[in-house]
Parts: structure tokens; sequence; C-alpha cells
């Protein structure tokens, strides 16, 4: 619990403005481009530049909204279409009935495109997150080294770089693939409901839930833990370096602490302008994915809740699976983001030594 | 470890299909039940098969290490060196301020025992007393490392 | 679709065939109706032997032992023929005996899940101790 406070102080800290930073070239060459218009209009502090991102994204939003629009109401049509069909037919029971059958077809159907779309947009932005972090996450180490934090420099950066490769592998090789064996096995459900395959969906969920939770949490522990004891050493070295230096001729020994003061002071300046700067491109970077896949989530959501209210059937709960689908893939792309933010937040709050 | 994951999960589903598709065939009655029972089983079965754990979960903490270390040393060179120029320009400022009728001076910053110290200094006026007892007074820079015009 | 037509115009003409029998010779009306279901069996073996090679494939992936699905089918098979047997006595008027079929089929069931029970069982054994 602790920790998730620093953890918000830290970003607290970043609100604060950082003022006309020269920022690193290497670090503003990796933005994208689409993220950079996204941007147009940050002040350099975090809030402006929240802001400026929701104004610009604000535009699309409508345009989004419309498109997705689309997919929505195909589906409620076919549940519609269902429930009329349905009601024609005599109850007596003896012929299986097909209309749900078709219906879930039809749904996925209309489904598979978007889902196969939309996951190729949140895998773009994954991959564009985790190169614009592996710069991003150099010069923050720079900057963190510069006030004498070597040693936890070294291990954040290069423990953040793996884990965010080894990430992005076990979306790309085993979670993306679950999301699509998760689509497929809620439809097979819908199509036969009184199987297993309903509760072997929900079991693929919940693991793909807990394998993004579940890496991140070790991410998180990990920077503690390297946190607390490199930062220990680190202070050690820099207490070791003072009591070197007050054993110099006087003048030097000032000239060399007042330097090292000079150093740590602009390394702070610049690692806050840094932090500022990748927070805001690792969200424009994920920004269209995000409002993508959180309306199409949404307008899955209430399609399944008027799906109910026109008549059950394991329709509604198709496409309420469906829509879960869209919120996992949103959940990877998600995870991505939080390992550099999570980054950008520790290197902060090691910067107190 | 993923592929050994993907394998199962496949084999889960497998079981699961085959189960529905038997289902499916079974007239309603007694048997029914015993049918399901059979099939809940195999569907135990399916998922509790050894995931053949231990093939790649070999994680080479030594490349880990090696890579630590080697940015460690990077990011402390780097710092020394963006130290060191600080350092020379401190020095520099103070000369200015201390000397008189300086054309120009340099100083260049060595790494001692660990510390940075100024190291030598190359001044743009020609040999001075009170200017070379600064130097090496206040500066710790001995007179064999103080370069005049004209040396 | 073909097939399907077929096998409803033989089970059609059979049921016929039956109703018009059983009025003069009730027993004959019977064996006309088995015969008409032996045909429909023999119609429906290729398809049925399509569905058997899936089965065995996704058997196949599931990694485990094909002898795991063995009692499955046995069962399966148990019920099916149960199923018309029983159907068969009480429309011959022998109620009791399809009870009884059916209750020999439940054993029958059961005794062929045996292998599959103990394989459960010893497989629980194992992580139990383990």
């Amino acid at each position: 619990m602790r920790y998730w406070l620093c953890l918000f102080a830290a970003l607290a800290l970043l609100c604060l403005p950082a003022g006309a930073v020269e920022l690193p070239k290497e670090l503003t060459d990796a933005l994208p481009s689409q993220a950079e218009r996204l941007l147009e209009g940050e002040t350099g502090d975090l809030l402006g530049g929240v802001s400026a991102l929701w104004g610009n994204l604000r535009q699309e939003a409508g345009k989004i909204l419309r498109s997705r629009l689309k997919t929505a109401a195909g589906v409620l049509f076919t549940v519609l279409l269902c429930g009329m069909l349905g009601g024609l037919r005599d109850g007596n029971g003896a012929v299986p009935d097909f209309v749900p059958m078709g219906g879930a077809l039809v749904i996925a159907a209309l489904t598979a495109s978007s889902l196969k779309n939309l996951v190729g947009l949140g895998w773009e932005a994954m991959e564009a997150t985790s190169v614009f972090g592996k710069a991003l996450l150099g010069a923050l180490a720079v900057s963190l080294a510069a006030g004498g934090a070597v040693q936890t420099a070294s291990l954040q950066q290069v423990g953040t770089v793996l884990f965010g490769t080894f990430l992005l592998e076990l979306i790309r090789r085993l979670l993306l693939p679950l999301v699509y064996l998760y689509a497929a096995t809620v439809t097979a459900a819908a199509i036969a409901p009184e199987t297993p395959l309903r509760s072997l969906a929900e079991a693929i969920r919940k693991a793909v839930s807990w394998a993004l939770g579940g890496s991140l949490a070790a991410f998180t522990l990990y920077l503690t833990l390297t946190g607390a004891v490199s930062g220990a050493a680190d202070q050690a070295a820099v207490r070791a370096a003072k009591a070197v230096l007050s054993g110099t001729v006087p003048v030097v020994g000032g000239i060399l602490s007042d330097a090292a003061e000079t150093l740590l002071a602009g390394a702070g300046v610049l690692r806050g302008g840094i932090g500022i700067f990748g927070t805001l491109g690792v969200l424009a970077i994920c920004a269209y994915p995000f409002l993508h896949l959180g309306i199409q989530y949404l307008l899955y959501r209430g399609a399944g809740f008027l799906a109910e209210a026109a008549g059950g059937g394991p329709l509604p709960k198709l496409i309420g699976g469906l829509g879960s689908a869209f919120a996992l893939v949103l959940g990877m792309t998600a995870s991505c983001a939080a390992v550099i933010i999570v980054a950008i937040a520790a290197a902060m709050g090691a910067a107190g030594l | 470890m993923m592929d050994a994951l993907r394998t199962w999960l496949y084999g889960v589903f497998c079981a699961a299909l085959l189960l529905t598709l038997t289902q499916g065939l079974l007239p309603k009655g007694k048997l029914r039940s015993l049918a399901s029972l059979a099939g809940g089983l195999i569907l135990l079965l399916a998922l509790l098969r050894p995931l053949g754990v231990g093939k790649d979960w070999n994680w080479d903490a030594s490349a880990f290490q090696a890579e630590v270390a080697e940015r460690q040393k990077e990011l402390s060179a780097e710092r020394q060196a963006q130290l060191a120029a600080i350092i020379a320009e401190e020095t520099e400022a103070y000369i200015w301020e201390n000397g008189e009728d300086l054309k120009s001076v340099k100083v260049e910053v060595r790494e001692v025992d660990g510390v940075l110290l100024p190291w030598s200094a190359e001044l743009g006026c020609p040999y001075g007393e009170a200017l070379s007892r600064m130097l090496s007074e206040d500066l710790g820079i001995p007179g064999e490392r103080q370069y005049y015009e004209g040396d | 679709m073909e097939l399907i037509i077929r096998l409803v115009a033989l089970a059609v003409l059979a049921a016929l065939l039956a109703l018009l029998l059983k009025g003069k010779q009730g027993e004959l009306g019977l064996l006309v109706a088995l015969a008409g279901l032996a045909a429909l069996f023999l119609a429906l073996a290729e398809p049925f032997g399509e569905l058997i090679a899936f089965l065995r494939t996704l058997s196949e992936g599931t990694g485990l032992d094909a002898a795991v699905f063995t009692p499955l089918y046995k069962i399966l098979g148990i019920a099916l023929v149960v199923h018309l047997g029983g159907q068969l006595c009480r429309d011959a008027g022998e109620s009791a005996l399809a009870a009884g079929l059916e209750t020999a089929g439940s054993v029958c069931a059961i005794l062929a899940a045996l292998p599959l029970l103990e394989r459960a069982l010893s497989l629980l054994g194992e992580l139990m101790q383990g």
C-alpha cells in the first residue's frame, strides 16, 4: 500500500511545471508522429499535457464512436431478429433451436473483423510504446545516474527493458492467441449452452487477466526491491564520496561539492522534464487504441444489456463475452503502458537521494 | 513454456469440443448423466495433463547481471565525464576571478583515487609567483603541472 | 442434404408399412420397423464413420491416451442401442422389458466407465501424494 502511495506522490511531482527543459534528441525523435500530433498545445506540465491530449482526442472521439456503432448496431439487430424468429417457432422442443445458433454465428462473423483490426491497433501501440520506452528509459537512467544513483539507474533500466520485452513476447505468443481462443470458445458456448465451454471461456479470460496482473505486480515488486537495495548502496557511495571530499583542499572541496550539486539540480530538472514527456508520450501513443477498444467494449456491453431486455437466450451472454475480448486487448495495451509509467514513477521516486 | 501452455490449452479445448459433440449424439435418458460424468473425467484428465514444465524455464540470470554491470559502468563513466566538465568550468571560473592579466585558462580534471580533481592548468599569461601559489594552495595543482605562456 | 431426405423417406415408408401391417399382423409390423431401423443405420454408416474420424482427430488433439476415450464411446454406443431397443420393446407393448433393458444398459455403461474412473482416481492419488 505504501508503495502505491509513494508512486502516486512521485507522479504528482510530475504535475509541477517543468518549464522549457531541453530534452535529448533521441527521445523526442522516438515519439511517433501521430502521438506528437495529439500532444500539440501541451504546456510542459503533466496536467496541461493531459488536457491538451484530451482536447485533441475529443475531436476524433465522435468519428470513432460512429464507426464502432455500426458493428454494435448489426449485433443488436441480429439479436432482435433472432428473438422475433424464435417467437414464431412452435414450442415443443423436439427440433433443436437453430435460430440462436445461427444468430451466434452471425454475431461472431460481425465481430471477427473488428476484433482483428482492434487487436492489430493495440499491438501496434504496444510495440510503439516499447520502442519509445527504450529511448525514454535510457535518458532517465542517465539523468538518474547524474544524481549519483548509478546502481539504481542501471538496475531499473535493464530490468524494465527486459520485463518490457518479456511482456511483449508473452502477449504476442500466448495472450493474443488466447483472446482469439476465448472469442471462439464464447461463440461455441452460445451454440451449445449445456456444455462446459462457458466455464472454459471464463477460465481463459481469468487466466489472461491473472497473467497480466501477476506480471505487473511482479515487475512493481522488482522495482521496489531493487530501488530499496540499490538506493541504499548508492546513498552509501554518495556519503563515502562526500567524506573523501572533506579531506581535500577547502577550495577544491567547495568546487567539487558545488559541481555535484549543479549536476544533481540539472539532472533533477531534466528528469522531471523527461518524466513528463515520457508519461505524455506513452499516453498519446496508447490514446487511439484505448479510445477504440474502450468504446467498442462499452458498446458491446450496452448491446448485451439491451439484448437481455429484448429476450434472453444465449446471445446476450455471447455479446458480453465478445465485449470482454475487447476489454482483454485493452488490458494488454494498458499493461504495456503501465510498465513504462511505473518505471518513470520509480525513477522519480529514486531521485530522493 | 509458452508453447507448452498453448499445447495444453489446445488439448483442453479439443476435449471440451469432443464432449460437446458426444453430448449432442446422446439420447435423453439415464445414461446421459453417466456419459456426462465420463466426459467430465476426460476433461479433468486433459486439464491435469503435465505441462512439461522445465523445458524452457532456463532464464539466464548471469546475462542479466552482466548487462546491469555493463550499464552501470557506462552510466558511471558518463556521470564522471559530466562532473569533470562542471569541475573544470568552476575551477577555470575561480582562476579567472583570482588571477590577473589572464588571456586564457584551461583546466584538465582527472580521477585520483576515485575523486575527480583539477590536475593541470594551462594559463595564457607569464609565470607569476602569487598565481602559482594560489593554484597550488587553493586548487592543489602543483607547480610542475602549471603551464604558462612561453613555457 | 440428400441423405437426410432419403432417410426421412425410408423412415416414413417403413412407418406406413408397419401401420398397415399392425392391424392385420402386428408381429410383421414390428419386423418391418426393425428392418427400417437397420436400413437407416446402414445408410448412416458412412457419415457416422466420418464423425468418428473427426472425434478421433479431436482426441489426438487433446494429447491424452486413445484408451481414455474408449469408455465414452462405449457409453455412447450403449445409450443409442438401449434407447432404440427400449423403444422397440415399448412399440411391441412390452414396457417391463424396456425398463429391464434400460437397467441393463445402465449397468453395462457403468462397467464400461470403470477404467476411466480408476484412471482418474489414480491421478488424484498421485497429486495428493506429490
